[in-house]
């Protein structure tokens, strides 16, 4: 199958105040085939939305890659200059985000913002854009109007309309739906679907919502401390979680318990990137700990579909 | 079971400015509430469903335009305001973001103190407050940093722990983990069944999200353009949804196809959900449907539900 993207062995890291460096993402192995879906799940401060942001190099100044490359339909993007990405964004990826009202501007029209978003010379860019605005199910008249006059649905359907007028290959969307109303969000995730359908587009999809995840994404790479966790298709995590960490996000969720019980939580933080406790990053929180967890770093261990970092499986120990 | 509050005709209609002039619109038209002692009451609907402007209401945050509020036995609407200053410290309310429920100038600690009675000392108060902090999990030691330097979750266990401090007998919980990640939001509704059975209170919990409303609440009203569409036990009303509206809520929720698109107006007359009902008939548009018994605390408010349903006869 074709490979839209393809990240392998991905390292980010943080170049402190003391020039000290702080790893932020470590050995992130992930690819995502034509029309496929992925979702990237984890708390805040999981390293979801720094995965995301070195795909289209967004990345701030102080953060740079360690090592790994990332191959968006087959070419490696770590080493473009700014004049090569600016033709890679938009057209081969693209980005939508949480608060589409911080995203959009204020003082243009959603009609001129869309065109502005079209690259290369074309001679109907008012025609495509109309077009384009139906096909993200918006009414005609939105073309005329302002941010401020449309609701948080509406903004988030123009964010996807400029995101995607460039026919890109690979779509990110980091918390699309967390800010709107659920029948809103039901809306905002059938069009993805549907436009992933029609347009032969691949989506990944970032959440902290695991229940959503699932629905959306045909595959679920759980993400903890910078590293991927448990990397699976979406029954098989949801059903038959095998890291502690998975089981226990799934186990946050309010819909599985009845009134007056009490829900089964996480113990404790997310650490900080800074001081990682040393084995296993999950280990001071896991209900399953064992000595060898607090010694060393679990690797990859595959079980069926699923790869999961977690000495339960076997005593994989990761090559530093 | 002892009725605690009583909502009986309330109305609150706001008028804005627009292009022909003033336009009225209703946040509230016309709704008839109880709520029960030890109750956790969910409201669910979608934003501009008028809930937030209900839960403000009903503790007199927002003057109602029309309508009477019984707080047990007392009527609270007309009362005067020195009169009802007293009773006030009964409600709190907590809002969704935590960030500007909370004075950033205003160490978490005395931001707490500001609640406790007038007749406490000022140790008695700082010990007060740091009980109310270590009760919802903030550590002691915590007492003097400032909003700042907590977490989200832990900014709203604050606001928690202050809305606590007047010793409240009922909390309005504006959406108040919509906010945050998943893994937090379940400890932060931990705390508040925790809360509930330690110090007997009763909930308004306001939400858009059917899985929270779920899990905390034991009844539930479906609210859609200022009007309850639909009441009863929430294990009644989420499993066996009667009316459209609930049910497309019900099924976005759960990630199941629904039968209606929303929009935001909703009409005066009839029933509000009319222009987006599937199920609509001509009566839908001209006469208000009155809520009718489905099971036993389970009531909904449709003709296309009960042909017998009209706005004359049947009981609420």
């Amino acid at each position: 199958m074709e490979r839209i993207l393809e990240i392998r062995k991905l390292g980010v890291s943080l170049r402190g105040i003391g020039q000290e460096r702080i790893r932020i993402l470590q050995g992130i192995d992930i690819s995502v085939g034509k029309k496929e879906s992925l979702s990237l799940v984890g708390e805040s401060g999981s390293g979801k939305t720094i995965t995301a942001m070195s795909v289209m190099r967004l990345l701030p100044n102080n953060m740079y890659f360690d090592e790994g490359e990332i191959l968006v339909c087959g070419s490696d993007i770590t080493g473009l200059e700014e004049k090569e990405l600016r033709d890679m964004r938009g057209s081969d990826v693209s980005m939508i985000f949480q608060e589409p009202s911080a995203y959009l501007n204020p003082v243009f029209t959603a009609g001129t913002q869309v065109i502005e978003a079209i690259k290369g010379c074309e001679f109907d860019r008012k025609g495509r854009t109309l077009n384009f605005l139906k096909e993200v199910g918006l009414k005609e008249n939105v073309f005329y109007q302002y941010p401020h006059q449309l609701s948080g649905g509406m903004q988030q359907r123009v964010m996807i309309a400029m995101a995607l007028i460039n026919n890109p290959s690979l779509l990110i969307a980091d918390e699309p739906t967390t800010a709107l109303d659920v029948t809103t969000a039901y809306g905002i995730i059938e069009l993805l679907k549907d436009m992933m359908e029609k347009h032969g587009l691949s989506v990944i999809f970032i959440t902290h919502d695991i229940a959503l995840a699932v629905n959306f994404a045909r595959r679920i790479a759980v993400m903890y401390a910078g590293k991927i966790v448990e990397l699976s298709n979406s029954e098989a995590i949801f059903n038959n979680p095998l890291h502690p960490y998975t089981e226990r996000l799934i186990s946050c969720l309010p819909e599985r318990y009845k009134t007056g019980d009490r829900i089964r939580t996480i113990e404790g933080k997310v650490p900080d990137f800074r001081n990682l406790p040393g084995g296993c990053a999950f280990h001071p929180r896991c209900p399953y700990r064992k000595d060898i967890c607090i010694r060393e770093k679990p690797g990859e261990t595959i079980k069926g579909d699923t790869t999961v970092r977690c000495f339960r499986y076997g005593e994989n120990v990761e090559a530093e | 079971m002892e009725r605690m509050w009583k909502l009986s005709n309330l109305s609150k209609r706001y008028f804005i400015r627009s292009a022909t002039g003033l336009e009225e619109i209703s946040a509230i038209d016309t709704l008839d509430m109880e709520i029960f002692k030890g109750d956790a009451f969910g409201v669910i609907g979608e934003s501009g469903s008028g809930k937030t402007t209900l839960g403000k209401t009903i503790i007199r945050l927002v003057e109602p335009t029309s309508g009477e509020i019984h707080f047990w036995e007392k009527k609270i609407t007309g009362m005067k305001e020195n009169e009802f200053v007293k009773l006030r410290r009964n409600f709190q309310i907590i809002f969704q973001d935590p960030y500007k429920a909370l004075n950033p100038r205003m160490s978490v600690g005395s931001a707490v103190m500001e609640g406790i009675g007038e007749d406490a000392g000022k140790s008695q108060k700082k010990e007060r407050a740091g009980q109310l902090l270590e009760m919802v999990g903030i550590a002691a030691g915590r007492f003097n940093d400032f909003p700042h330097q907590f977490s989200g979750g832990e900014r709203q266990r604050v606001a928690i722990a202050r809305a606590l401090s007047t010793s409240p007998s009922f909390i309005v919980c504006d959406e108040p983990t919509s906010n945050l990640d998943l893994s937090i939001q379940a400890k932060i509704l931990n705390l508040f069944v925790e809360l509930k059975e330690r110090l007997e209170l009763t909930y308004l919990f306001i939400s858009h999200n059917i899985r929270i409303v779920e899990f905390i609440s034991n009844r539930v009203a479906v609210m859609y353009g200022g009007r309850i569409l639909e009441y009863g036990d929430t294990a009644k009303v989420i499993k066996n949804p009667m009316h459209p509206y609930t049910r497309m809520l019900v099924a976005a929720s759960f990630f199941r196809k629904t039968e209606v698109e929303r929009i935001y107006q909703a009409g005066r007359k009839g029933c509000s959900f009319v222009q987006l009902c599937p199920h609509r008939r001509e009566i839908c548009k001209e006469e208000r449907p009155v809520f009718m018994p489905v099971e036993e605390n389970h009531f909904v408010a449709c003709f296309a539900n009960n042909s017998l349903a009209t706005s004359k006869g049947g009981v609420l």
